[in-house]
């Protein structure tokens, strides 16, 4: 759908194995793969060594890129106006490590055995006091949130994929219905987190094509025009036609993703309304892929359309917003005036995204 | 165009008071409580000992979620009032959760495996995690397998949210879902939200964190107060744009950050006054006849919550009745605006504001226009009802009675 008013993007920031930034992150995507892990540069790395004790690393990662995005849109020359900005983040389940649950379980066993009670006398002792920190999934958004000083509506949407494009979606709304007249959105991830990434093992996800990696990208939006990188003309997020009823990992096959009268097809019917002159994917598995490039291949006059995934890695709910921030590149920096970003997520939700030259 | 209006056509719950809406209202405003000394698991030696639980056995004893455990029957039995003939494509799913938790054997078994000392080996973890995740059992971790299966029972075919907002979760849960009927993305919405944080594993982490009652009580406002008693249960209502026999409509909704500290309120309370603020002028209301607070019973928080709530209201709260469900329940975290939502509906429809339990003394820096003791009849036209969440997220959301 489209939004009742112009939603524009003032600066667009990716923290991925390539690096920081945003400008050039489409080329890097074109050129080869990313490294799987962020490598910080201390001068970038987010609040002090104290703050960094609390934060799980998506939310390091997420206050970096908020930061960085807040900056370069120059949302932060004046502290206290920060306060209406609003904040909509996709947040992933890789919170906490299992490092950090390793002492408190040793110091809790007798005979080999958990205890609760020795838990209750030893483990305790041994616990980390901020591990409830880093099990929350909302403090991917509120850390970078509460180092930058943002004020403003907010939302916090458990992601694999489908929950950021729902909480851009969120923040374009909330644009749209004056509820905040800027707002940061995008997402954070660490699929390298021990659960996740036994998760990924054990439903065969590894064998799919998917490399686990981590990233953050955030996105700052505002309905003033002026000075801003693109538009952010339409949406959608088209639900699976039933729910699976468990969140097992989906395997897209092209059989049921075939048009017309399918989710692929409600998705593609936003870019069959719009000439596109590039696009971008992001799919969990080879073949739901390749069927993804397929179809956005036939709505392409000249050009192929850019596999995200392929080249950063799965980073769940940073995806769809590293997607965007290549897709606001692609036009920031290559000229381009009308880019999608098709991305189909584990949960089973297909999305669209359109950009558009300001 | 004007938005759409947003109804309440049916409301439930399963609380430690009750296995329904009416049965936990009827105990609340005699003034009952569930605190009680944790049962199930050995707690000596913990920062907080009591809480807020579900007897055994659950009420869907065959699920091995928790969260759906006690969600799933409040959702069906808020659907079943709400006698709706919606289609599929037009009913959402908006609930607040956080992560399910394997048990603490769980993850011994875990860590035991990946080396099993402090220190824990990813390399042999990795190696071995197809073996090692079976027990984990995803559906059971998933913030999103909570709302994914509701969708799925009910046939739900249209958006499906998880938001994990902390304390703040099911709040921003029915404010997610007020704005999609409003506009037009649904018509109906199941919302609603879930706490089940009664385990070791929580209540090691809060108490760490001194979050938790070293007293063992939950006394909102009460001079006493030194933290909050953690409880469990599931909240359930759904909205939607057709009134029918609705006596109930969600009028407002406000979100702000305080951007301040990840557990401690902003002692000016600028967030919290903007979040009620905002939801106020969304209804266009510039007082109410009762405030559902958040009120966990932690020093600061109901210190700044009363403050921010005199910034709001100025004299016209006088006139109003403020209490908390916190202090009969405990802290439902991410099902406590929800719970709290059901208080203030209750409120409207029934003509009996609930009390805070546990208050007996009040502290003067949260001087306020207490419920004490016993439910109290009044004519309630419009009400407040208040998340504040760890991290620093604010959601208010506004009811009133239809016209």
């Amino acid at each position: 759908m489209r939004f009742p008013r112009d939603v524009y993007l003032h600066a667009a920031e990716a923290v991925t194995g390539y690096g920081l930034g945003g400008p050039g992150l489409a080329a890097r995507l074109r050129a080869g793969p990313a490294a799987p892990t962020v490598t910080i540069p201390e001068s970038e790395d987010a609040g002090d060594g104290r703050q960094r004790k609390l934060m799980s690393q998506a939310a390091r990662l997420a206050a970096i890129a908020m930061r960085r995005a807040l900056a370069a849109a120059r949302f932060t020359t004046d502290r206290t106006d920060l306060a209406e900005v609003g904040a909509y983040f996709g947040v992933g389940a890789s919170g906490g490590t299992l490092t950090e649950l390793s002492s408190l379980t040793a110091a809790s066993r007798i005979d080999d055995r958990f205890d609760l009670r020795r838990f209750g006398e030893q483990g305790l002792q041994a616990c980390n006091p901020l591990l409830a920190f880093r099990l929350m999934n909302n403090f991917s958004l509120c850390h970078g949130s509460i180092l930058a000083g943002l004020g403003g509506p907010n939302g916090a949407w458990f992601s694999r994929g489908g929950g950021t494009v729902t909480a851009i979606m969120e923040a374009a709304w909330a644009l749209c219905e004056g509820e905040c007249e800027r707002a940061i959105t995008g997402g954070s991830d660490c699929a390298h987190s021990a659960l996740t990434l036994a998760e990924l093992r054990r439903a065969g996800a590894l064998e799919l094509g998917v490399g686990p990696a981590e990233a953050a990208a955030a996105v700052a939006l505002s309905t003033v025009g002026e000075g801003a990188l693109a538009r952010l003309c339409a949406a959608t997020l088209v639900p699976p036609p039933q729910r699976p009823g468990s969140v097992e990992l989906a395997t897209l096959l092209p059989a049921t993703l075939a048009p017309p009268d399918d989710q692929l097809a409600a998705a593609l019917s936003l870019s069959a309304q719009h000439e596109l002159d590039a696009a971008l994917f992001l799919g969990w598995s080879t073949q739901a892929r390749a069927t993804l490039r397929s179809a956005l291949s036939e709505q392409l006059q000249h050009a192929e359309p850019i596999d995200v995934t392929a080249s950063l890695g799965e980073t769940l709910a940073a995806g769809p917003a590293v997607g965007l921030v290549a897709a606001a590149d692609l036009i920031a920096s290559e000229g381009r005036r009308r880019v999608a970003l098709l991305s189909a997520s584990i949960d089973g939700d297909i999305s669209m995204l359109i950009l558009e030259a300001p | 165009m004007a938005p759409r209006p947003v109804y309440i056509r049916g409301v439930a719950a399963v609380t430690p008071l009750g296995r329904s809406w009416a049965e936990s209202a009827a105990a609340l405003s005699d003034g009952a409580t569930a605190i009680r000394a944790v049962r199930g698991c050995d707690v000596a030696g913990y920062p907080c000992t009591v809480a807020a639980q579900i007897s055994e056995p659950l009420p869907d004893p065959d699920e091995p979620d928790r969260r759906l455990a006690l969600l799933r029957p409040a959702a069906e039995a808020a659907w079943r009032e709400a006698q709706l003939d919606v289609a599929s494509q037009r009913l959402g799913v908006f609930i607040g959760a956080e992560s399910g938790r394997a048990s603490l054997s769980t993850l011994s078994r875990l860590v035991r495996a990946a080396g099993g000392g402090a220190t824990f080996d990813h390399a042999r973890f990795g190696l071995e995690a197809r073996a090692l995740c079976q027990p984990l059992v995803p559906l059971m971790m998933s913030p999103a397998a909570v709302a994914q299966q509701l969708a799925a029972g009910l046939a739900a075919a249209g958006p499906v949210r998880t938001v994990s907002l902390a304390c703040a979760s099911s709040a921003a849960a029915v404010a997610e879902a007020a704005r999609a009927i409003r506009l037009g993305l649904c018509d109906a919405a199941l919302c609603g939200g879930v706490g089940a944080d009664v385990e070791p594993l929580m209540l090691a982490g809060f108490g760490k964190l001194g979050a938790l009652s070293l007293r063992g009580l939950s006394c909102p406002f009460d001079s006493r107060r030194d933290g909050f008693v953690v409880g469990e249960g599931a909240a359930a209502l759904v909205l939607s744009a057709e009134r029918g026999p609705a006596l109930v409509e969600l009028c407002g909704a406000g979100r702000s950050l305080d951007g301040h500290h990840l557990t401690a309120p902003d002692p000016e309370g600028s967030g919290a006054r903007l979040a009620m603020q905002t939801a106020l002028s969304q209804a266009g209301l510039s007082a109410v006849d009762y405030v559902q607070a958040h009120g966990t019973s932690t020093p600061h928080n109901d210190a700044v919550e009363a403050q921010a709530l005199r910034a709001v209201f100025g004299s016209a709260l006088d006139h109003a009745l403020v209490s908390s469900v916190k202090g009969a329940l405990g802290h439902w975290v991410a099902g406590a605006g929800a719970l709290g939502l059901l208080c203030a509906y209750h409120a409207l429809v029934e003509g009996v504001v609930l009390p805070t339990a546990g208050l007996e003394t009040p502290d003067p820096a949260c001087a306020l226009p207490h419920v004490m003791g016993r439910g109290r009849r009044a004519r309630v036209e419009s009400a407040l009802v208040n998340s504040f969440a760890f991290g620093g997220a604010n959601c208010s959301l506004v009811l009133r009675r239809c016209a």
